[in-house]
């Protein structure tokens, strides 16, 4: 009895050839991998949870298989320099660094808040401390946010240089909170009376007021600054226009509605990553934050 | 007896039809009362309209206070506490977008008057106390040639977008059909 292979056999041995094959083709054409670095606002955890799903959007429309990458925002600019990474998401002012420095390319500007794409700085005292102009702020002891936060930090030096008064001699001391959540540390330090005076981004008052934290009542609005753009997207010079153009659309067609599967999820992309949507403002819109880090000598027009 | 009895049922009788007479003639009088006090619809729909006027009028007097002196950041503030105890109330629009508009922030704060208008046509609507057609038209005659040529000179969507929010906001001023 000689045996006689079925011929079902054979054909699930070409439709397994077929199978290995196709697979093998996938693999040849696989997707450019590309990098994005996210600034840390909080740590790094934050930052992968926020920025992963935009990640994913960004890849699922542009077809190319983006990473996230965490950086500090003190190493942001040098390892963006670097070519750790092709596009970055930073605040305006290592946007305003990187343009200069890098010639970054604009992409989009981040919608958050009652200001939209831009924010404000403030000085603000504890209401019935009798701290209630910028005059008052002599000798006493304040609370600023990051070096780096445009409007945590540089809106307010910049506030108080204007009308002649220099936070490193007119002060009797001023200090920056350490660790996560700075803004917030900065106006609590203020709530609590550890600190006389603070200087407070619009927008994490605004979202302390709305989580029922602290009330408008709570603080007097020393002085305000003009109105500044918000946290950036942009490319290396390197990138190609039709890619930063394909980014930007990508960014710009962004509704809360907007979602994208994520780790077996469909998640909204804005909600997750605490934005409201995103605006197209020229290089020209940052001019505000150019003539303030110009006033107090900071980076990128910093000289000793 | 019997006509002590009678007498008494009698006595009863006369006690209950007064009564009843009594108490259907207040219910007349109160019903006429309150045919007196009734008002039309046209009136119970002004009065609605004047007290909701008032009461907004009242209640987001601190913001326009702050916005008289010029504290924007501090009266935008206030915006954002009052939006708590009354979310989707269309003047917390009208206020944001007119801070907005004065500290620079100008299609942040044209988006902001066509979402009030669209929810309150009162506004627009030169017969009403929260009215507000004069800054509005200020703000779209000049508004438009800055949008428009910003966007001859850069067709990017922000502008666009705020270039159809002011031709709404016209369309609305004119009283167009939306």
């Amino acid at each position: 009895m000689s045996y006689q292979p079925h011929k079902g056999f054979f054909i699930l041995l070409l439709l397994l050839l077929f199978g290995a094959g196709s697979i093998g083709c996938r693999n040849l054409e696989q997707r450019p991998v590309m990098k994005i670095g996210y600034m840390n606002c909080n740590s790094e955890a934050e930052t992968m949870a926020r920025f992963k799903p935009l990640t994913a959007y960004l890849s699922e429309q542009l077809g190319i298989d983006f990473e996230v990458v965490p950086v500090d925002t003190q190493d942001f600019e040098e390892r963006f320099a670097a070519g750790e990474f092709a596009f970055g998401h930073s605040n305006s002012l290592l946007y305003i660094m990187l343009k200069e420095t890098q010639q970054a390319q604009l992409i989009a500007t981040e919608k958050r808040g009652q200001y939209g794409a831009r924010t404000a700085g403030a000085i603000i005292s504890k209401k019935g401390s009798g701290i209630t102009t910028l005059e008052d702020l002599k000798g006493k002891r304040m609370l600023y946010g990051p070096q780096l936060a445009p409007s945590g930090y540089l809106a307010q030096y910049d506030l108080m240089l204007q009308v002649g008064l220099d936070p490193e001699v007119d002060l009797a001391y001023y200090a920056i909170p350490h660790g996560s959540f700075k803004h917030e540390k900065v106006v609590y330090g203020v709530y609590f009376g550890e600190y006389d005076v603070a200087a407070a981004p619009a927008l994490d008052l605004e979202l302390m007021i709305a989580e029922g934290r602290v009330t408008a009542d709570d603080f007097n609005i020393i002085a305000q600054s003009e109105i500044i753009p918000y946290c950036t997207f942009s490319a290396a010079r390197s990138v190609p226009n039709d890619l930063v153009v394909k980014f930007r659309k990508a960014l710009l067609s962004l509704t809360p509605e907007t979602t994208v599967d994520y780790n077996g999820e469909r998640i909204r992309v804005l909600d997750s990553a605490w934005i409201t949507g995103f605006d197209q403002l020229t290089d020209g819109d940052y001019d505000p934050i150019r003539r303030m880090a110009k006033n107090a000598n900071m980076p990128p027009y910093q000289e000793f | 007896m019997r006509d002590r009895f009678d007498k008494i049922c009698l006595l009863a009788i006369v006690v209950t039809l007064i009564a009843i007479v009594a108490f259907a003639s207040g219910f007349v009088r109160s019903d006429k009362n309150r045919v007196g006090d009734e008002r039309g619809p046209a009136v119970e729909r002004a009065i609605q309209e004047q007290v909701r006027a008032n009461f907004l009028l009242e209640t987001f007097e601190p913001v326009e206070q702050l916005k008289e002196k010029r504290e924007y950041a501090a009266a935008l503030l206030k915006v954002q506490e009052l939006e708590k105890s009354y979310p989707g109330e269309p003047h917390l629009q009208i206020l944001r977008g007119s801070i907005l508009v004065e500290q620079g922030a100008l299609t942040e704060g044209i988006a902001r008057y066509a979402a009030a208008v669209r929810v309150n046509g009162d506004y627009v609507d030169a017969n009403s106390r929260l009215n507000r057609r004069t800054e509005i038209t200020r703000l779209v005659e000049d508004s438009l040639p800055g949008i428009k040529s910003s966007l001859e000179a850069d067709p990017n969507p922000t502008y666009k977008k705020a270039l159809k929010t002011l031709y709404y906001l016209q369309s609305r001023l004119a009283g167009g059909c939306e």
